[in-house]
């Protein structure tokens, strides 16, 4: 795998390299949508883009279709039937017309026809051409200027319904600072700093699952190596578990109730030499549930680790 | 891969992203650091000759021995070493697009990481380098496309694969499908699980990667969000089954200020309900007020290539409430509470009493009405079977600029165990620093002073402190129409100041 990865690299560079030609189309970002409206056919006749969304800056970005009669009254044009199309749906991005066209001025072209178009193509502004003024930067440090108060709690329909749109300013390392802390990422920290020591209490129950974002086996596991936890000649030959003096011949409740704590410590082997058919023990570790027949048909390689005669 | 072999490619890229014209293109790229200096001390196992063992079965220094009859030697715990590790960890994430297709992007996420005292001592450091993500992405109004080093995270967990995954999304972006596949990875890792990083125990391990496919297919509205999730894994030499899972998950707002959100996942290999949980959350108007009320059932999952889930770990069951009120502007209070359960084991001994049943609460609250400083203070206690954990922690931050950001804090806490004589106390004093530089660096450092007791009735018992270290910097670059601000935009109220 390290062969192929250390091999694969420079192809993706070069691939890189090679795809990196300049004069391509500026956005790649998902396509936004060409308006259904015939803008190119009309740019002739209105002097500006306020001439019919005259109320934008008040939020009122349609026209009433009685405006288009003023033409399409079925002599000077044929008549149309021509209503606004309904609003996006609601979200928590925080954007204001009237704002951007106080700070900006009337260039609706700016976000809403893409650069070096010479067709009038009219479409919806998408969230990379907001980045060509707002710095990335100040996206990530500026949340609720941009999606209002309450977005972290609120941003969970959207995010899932449209990533693409949160693509736009951010890149996955933003997100994972809360869903999956990053261990480079030194702020905010998901863990107190005093977690270390009082992490047992949250681990044995789950308080949370530690496996969403940390891989049991790497972390955990070589962690209690180091420190002198992993189990030492099996069960029962150090009494670690010194505080129930018979724990090595009456654990089952603690192992079924807890066995993620368990295997933080302990490998199959250790269990293997008592709860195994091959074993001096053969104490049946199956438990309330336990449905032989399913886990046969599913994988009978597992149960032919204790059963190996079938 | 060799750290410095790592290093020369992303340096070249680097070269490569800064050197070419990029008129046309886009790209972004956002490199996190972080140094630790950390000590912790475990525990050590040594051995004394039998003869040797005092009456009542302790050492000549005092510390229990365990002599098993006719052993020749007796063994005994004591205080581990101070080790102390120095991790220096690296994520590069990055994202090129202007590729001639509109929609077609390029992610890339690589972590690079080493302890510079000991590789030992800090945990997810071997291999230094791996890539945690890296795909070619193509995306418009219904369709999301990824090939290459990709995850899922769902309820089922975070799993990586090296394979393809497609969203469409369908009616308005009501309806959302999505299909994956490929060579599966660890769970939470982005490491197949053949790697022996994941097997530090010399324990039994797969030969061959599995597989992973699955879907899920959802749907959204105002105020409804559904998806049902399918997730199957393949042992890749013998071709059973790892694991496969179906869960379902919804979130319901009928009205404002109300959310019901909950799920359940069903493992279909043992034939088990899994994880379950429902909670209902109502929030006032303006927004002083909110409470959450739920439940909860937890249950482990084990993949089928080892023999955990033959073991027939049980569930716990669990109500929790929660609520947060603010009774004037700059003052918060909050509290949650949690009790839980587990289901019958079959298993219980008179011979060794276990607990079955724990609870958890924190209370706390925040004070924010002088300018620039935010106090907190927070208690905490968890019982349960195992361990506990309670303690508090005072908090004051202080930013006088918007740049920058410093904290102080004040904790204690204190962790008994159940199955071993180990009790911990904890007091720690800490300082940290964040700072974002004119040019958008992120600057972050940290200084903790630790005190730590560790009480045994034996002469293991012993009382130790240490300083941790942390420093930081986290880097946003792009190019050049990404990385401006234009002069009109700063003159909007919102935005003004914050750069």
């Amino acid at each position: 795998m390290r062969m192929i990865l250390t091999l694969s690299m420079p192809a993706v560079a070069a691939a890189v390299g090679l795809a990196w030609t300049p004069a391509q189309p500026r956005s790649s970002l998902p396509a936004p949508s060409s308006t259904d409206f015939p803008h190119a056919a009309h740019v002739a006749l209105m002097p500006s883009c306020v001439a019919c969304h005259s109320g934008v800056a008040e939020g009122n970005m349609y026209p009433e279709g009685s405006f288009c009669a003023t033409c399409h009254n079925g002599s000077i044009q044929p008549a149309v039937e021509w209503t606004p199309p309904n609003p996006r749906p609601r979200d928590n991005l925080r954007f204001s017309h009237g704002t951007h066209i106080a700070a900006a001025g009337n260039e609706c072209g700016d976000c809403h026809v893409e650069a070096g178009s010479t067709d009038n193509l009219v479409e919806l502004a998408v969230v990379e051409q907001c980045r060509e003024c707002h710095s990335a930067s100040a996206a990530l440090q500026t949340s609720t200027a941009w999606h209002g108060e309450n977005w972290t709690a609120q941003h969970q329909l959207q995010a899932a319904a449209s990533p693409e749109t949160c693509a736009g300013c951010h890149v996955r390392a933003d997100c994972l600072e809360c869903h999956r802390p990053n261990a480079a990422a030194g702020s905010p920290a998901y863990h107190p700093a005093d977690f270390l020591v009082g992490h047992a209490a949250a681990a044995y129950s789950r308080q949370t699952t530690c496996s969403d974002c940390h891989n049991t086996t790497q972390f955990c596991v070589t962690c209690h190596q180091s420190a002198g936890l992993t189990s030492v000649g099996g069960i029962g030959g150090t009494r670690y578990h010194d505080a129930k003096v018979n724990f090595a011949t009456a654990h089952g409740q603690a192992a079924r109730q807890s066995l993620e704590s368990c295997v933080a410590c302990h490998s199959q082997d250790d269990c293997l030499g008592c709860h195994s058919t091959v074993g001096p023990g053969r104490f049946n570790p199956h438990g309330p549930g336990w449905d032989a027949d399913k886990m046969r048909s599913k994988n009978p390689s597992m149960c032919a680790v204790c059963h190996p005669g079938g | 891969m060799k750290p410095l072999r790592v290093l020369t490619l992303l340096a070249a890229a680097t070269a490569v992203t800064w050197t070419v014209p990029a008129h046309g293109q886009g790209y972004r790229v956002r490199v996190d650091t972080r140094f630790q200096s950390v000590a912790y001390r475990g525990v050590q196992l040594d051995s004394v000759p039998a003869g040797e063992v005092l009456p009542g079965d302790t050492t000549v220094s005092g510390a229990a021995a365990y002599c098993p009859p006719g052993a020749i030697y007796c063994t005994y715990y004591s205080a581990g070493p101070d080790q102390r590790g120095n991790p220096f960890v690296a994520s590069v994430d990055g994202v090129l697009w202007g590729f001639g297709v509109k929609g077609l992007r390029l992610v890339a996420q690589a972590r690079l990481g080493w302890d510079l005292s000991n590789p030992d001592v800090w945990p997810g450091t071997q291999p230094a380098a791996y890539l945690i993500e890296g795909y070619a992405e193509y995306a418009n109004r219904w369709l999301t496309a990824e090939l290459g080093r990709t995850h899922t995270a769902t309820r089922l967990g975070y799993w990586g694969f090296d394979g393809a995954k497609a969203d469409v999304r369908l009616l308005g972006n009501r309806l959302f499908v999505q299909g994956y596949g490929g060579w599966g990875l660890g769970r939470g890792v982005a490491l197949p699980v053949t790697s022996s990083a994941l097997n530090p125990l010399d324990d039994l391990q797969p030969r061959e990667r599995q597989t992973i496919w699955g879907g899920a297919l959802g749907w959204t509205q105002s105020g409804i969000d559904a998806r049902l999730l399918y997730q199957r894994q393949l042992d890749g030499e013998s071709n059973n089954v790892g694991s496969e899972f179906v869960a379902l998950d919804a979130t319901v707002k009928p009205f404002r200020g109300f959310t019901v959100a909950g799920g359940a996942d069903y493992n279909m290999a043992e034939g088990l309900w899994g994880t379950v949980d429902l909670a209902a959350t109502l929030s006032s108007a303006r927004g002083q007020l909110s409470g959450t009320v739920g439940g909860r059932r937890y249950r482990p999952h084990f993949p089928l290539w080892t023999i955990w889930g033959a073991f027939s770990p049980v569930a716990y069951n669990a109500g929790y409430a929660s609520v947060a009120y603010s009774p004037i502007w700059g003052v918060e209070l909050w509290g949650r509470g949690e009790a839980y359960k587990y289901g019958e084991t079959e298993a219980e001994s008179p011979n060794v009493s276990v607990e079955d049943s724990g609870w958890r609460a924190v209370l706390g609250g925040a004070f924010k009405r002088l300018s620039g400083w935010t106090f907190q203070a927070d208690y905490f206690i968890d019982k349960g079977p195992g361990a506990r954990t309670q303690g508090f922690d005072i908090v004051a931050a202080w930013r006088p600029i918007q740049s920058l950001y410093l904290v102080g804090d004040v904790r204690q806490l204190q962790r008994p165990l159940e199955f071993r004589f180990n009790d911990s106390e904890v007091w720690s004093y800490g300082l940290r620093l964040d700072y974002e530089t004119a040019t958008g660096v992120r600057l972050n450092g940290g200084i903790r002073y630790y005190d730590e007791t560790r009480n045994r009735p034996d002469a293991s018992a012993f009382s130790w402190n240490q300083f941790r270290v942390n420093l930081g910097a986290t880097i946003n670059f792009g190019s050049p129409t990404a990385g401006a601000t234009h002069p009109a935009i700063l003159s909007i109220p919102e935005v003004r100041g914050t750069r």
